[in-house]
């Protein structure tokens, strides 16, 4: 078990609004840099004064110096993180310093998918610890078989990247729906299970990596499974209340697992009887 | 304790109707909690002073039967007293094993001891052996 | 990209290639309307490629878009219960490729051959209740901004 180290300073170099309610902040260390995030790992995240949250690395620049958090403005120390709006009183805008833990938990297990078919299927504010993901298996033309990215939102204007989703499809299966189409969708409406049909999935060779909210990933889980994916090639990210990251404080156990160690991300293998428990 | 894997035996009843016949007893008042002698489990609390300029960050004790222990943005997870009893009995006496290989009782008998309703651990323990290896035909009504 | 459509994936194959025989190609413009609320529910498809917006009639305002059904997917089930009416509209949101198969000629041999019309229904049903599922979920709004409640 690590030990809890102070926060490392870290400069916000940009600030870029993805949503009504979502900013990605990029961060490049003011001096000593934390080790190199794996996609799927989590930082501790701290406002001064504010507080400290869990945050997954949406993107690991440069040499891995530079990471980017995709925040979504919930609550109080994510509302800290967020300025939306230029006029905005909250919320951190470039030269502003924030302080950083990590890397923290597992990160999505990308050497079990060389040479399979990796397909990333997100829900809202769950695209933000799959890009990297994505950015590494294009990045590695090659090493893995066909890349699907199956995205929902709730809204077109709730989409996070969306120059990036538009990039992405030179080279991978990009679908993308809505629940709700506003004027001037013209893309698929429904829930992202719905996108499952459209995607041959190859059973045998495929690797599934599953976030979003806990409602969309059993559904989308049981979508699989019942498409015969074998349950330790779906991989999901789970979310419970951190406060150390660390495996100390006790606040993330689900049933045997401490999820900022033994998670966020682990198989439904392993996870899919424990998240059928209730309140677990 | 009953003679039984506890390790299994909290990993098999999860459902169990003893959960609900315990919470109807317990308070959630977190005393069991605040004598065990193994209780880790902490949180974070921020405070500045007025100017905003000196911030501190004090490691606080916590209990798992805080209502807020397990809240996510806007919701709590574990909200019954069923299933924070639950998570209290079964980290104790089972999940313990997965995340530290031994069990996190050492039978000092304190959680008994301050226990404003009398829940006895060993009690409930022996109780969900008993629904774990009820008659086949049983049919898992509550006890 | 999609292989067999989900409706016949998991058909044997005498009666995959029943119905494919019976099947013929159609292709449809992006913003042609294939049919209407109300409107006689004779046919059915099978997506291959394109997206079709299910809608409603409403009003005073542009039909609102309720779900859409993309390739590998089945557009229509109207036609397998009386009294065979749409129950909603469908518009080609993009140019659409599909199999399209006459109602009176998948009821015929289904009703002749009930094991064929016992799997088919099955299968409809499938998708059916796959759709009612999806529905119920994206009642829950599960993306909405939270608020502090319940
Ligand atoms: C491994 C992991 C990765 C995450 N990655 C992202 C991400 O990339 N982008 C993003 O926008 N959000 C992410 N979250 C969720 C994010 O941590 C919460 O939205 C945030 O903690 C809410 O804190 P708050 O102070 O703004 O909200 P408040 O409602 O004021 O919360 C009070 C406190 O409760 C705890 N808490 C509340 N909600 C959560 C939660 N969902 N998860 C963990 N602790 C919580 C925190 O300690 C928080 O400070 C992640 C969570 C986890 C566990």
């Amino acid at each position: 078990m690590s030990t809890v180290t102070p926060p490392l300073p870290y400069r916000v170099a940009a600030a870029r609004p993805e949503t009504a309610d979502a900013v990605s902040l990029e961060l490049l260390p003011v001096a000593a840099a934390l080790p190199r995030f794996q996609p799927g790992q989590f930082a501790m995240v701290y406002v001064f004064g504010v507080g400290e949250v869990p945050i997954s690395v949406s993107a690991i620049r440069g040499s891995g110096d530079a990471l980017v958090h995709t925040v979504r403005a919930v609550g109080a120390v994510s509302g800290a993180l967020c300025r939306l709006r230029p006029g905005d009183v909250v919320g951190l805008r470039p030269g502003d310093v924030v302080g950083l833990r990590g890397p923290y938990g597992t990160g999505w297990d990308l050497d079990s998918a060389a040479g399979a078919d990796v397909l990333v299927i997100a829900g809202g504010i769950g695209l933000a610890p799959l890009r990297p993901v994505v950015h590494h298996v294009l990045e590695r033309p090659g090493e893995h078989g066909r890349l699907g990215v199956l995205v929902g939102a709730r809204a077109a204007e709730d989409l996070l990247y969306r120059d990036e989703l538009r990039r992405w499809r030179a080279s991978a299966r990009v679908e993308v729906t809505v629940d709700r189409p506003t004027p001037g969708w013209q893309g698929a409406v429904g829930v992202v299970t719905g996108l499952l049909d459209r995607v041959e999935l190859r059973e045998e060779n495929t690797c599934a990596l599953l976030c979003g909210p806990e409602v969309m990933i059993r559904h989308t889980a049981q979508a699989l499974t019942a498409r015969g994916l074998p349950a330790h090639r779906i991989q999901v990210s789970l979310e419970r209340n951190m406060k150390c990251g660390t495996g100390h404080c006790g606040h993330c156990q689900l049933g045997p697992l401490l999820l900022c160690l033994d998670g966020p991300v682990v198989d439904c293998a392993g996870s899919q009887s424990l998240l059928a428990v209730r309140e677990l | 304790m009953p003679e039984a894997d506890l390790h299994q035996l909290m990993a098999g009843t999860l459902d169990a109707p003893r959960w609900d016949d315990v919470a109807s007893r317990c308070l959630t008042c977190g005393n069991c909690t605040m004598v065990c002698p193994t209780c880790f489990c902490t949180t974070t609390e921020d405070v500045t002073d007025l100017t905003g300029d000196h911030a501190e960050r004090w490691r606080l004790w916590d209990s798992c039967f805080d209502l807020d222990f397990s809240y996510l943005h806007a919701g709590t997870v574990r909200a019954s007293p069923r299933s924070r009893y639950r998570q209290w009995l079964t980290h104790k006496l089972g999940t313990w094993y997965d995340q530290f290989g031994s069990s996190g009782c050492v039978g000092c008998g304190r959680c008994i001891v301050w226990c404003p309703v009398a829940i006895d651990i060993t009690e409930e323990a022996a109780a969900l052996h008993d629904w774990a290896n009820r008659p086949a035909d049983d049919g898992g009504a509550p006890a | 990209m999609t292989g067999l459509p989900a409706l016949l994936g998991g058909l044997p194959e005498t009666h995959r290639d029943q119905l494919l025989a019976i099947a013929r190609d159609r292709s449809f413009p992006g913003g042609e309307r294939l049919f209407d609320e109300g409107g006689a529910a004779d046919r059915f498809w099978l997506i291959r490629s394109g997206e079709v917006a299910l809608d409603l009639y409403v009003p005073g305002r542009p039909p609102p878009v309720v779900e859409t059904v993309g390739p590998g997917q089945l557009l229509g089930w109207s036609w397998l219960f009386p009294p065979y009416r749409w129950h909603l509209g469908a518009q080609a949101l993009a140019p659409v490729d599909a199999w399209e198969f006459p109602a009176d000629q998948v009821r015929a041999p289904c009703t002749a051959d009930p094991e064929l019309g016992y799997r088919l229904t099955l299968r409809c049903a499938e998708v059916i209740a796959e759709r009612l599922q999806a529905t119920r979920i994206r009642l829950l709004d599960l993306y909405a901004p939270r608020t502090a409640a319940s």
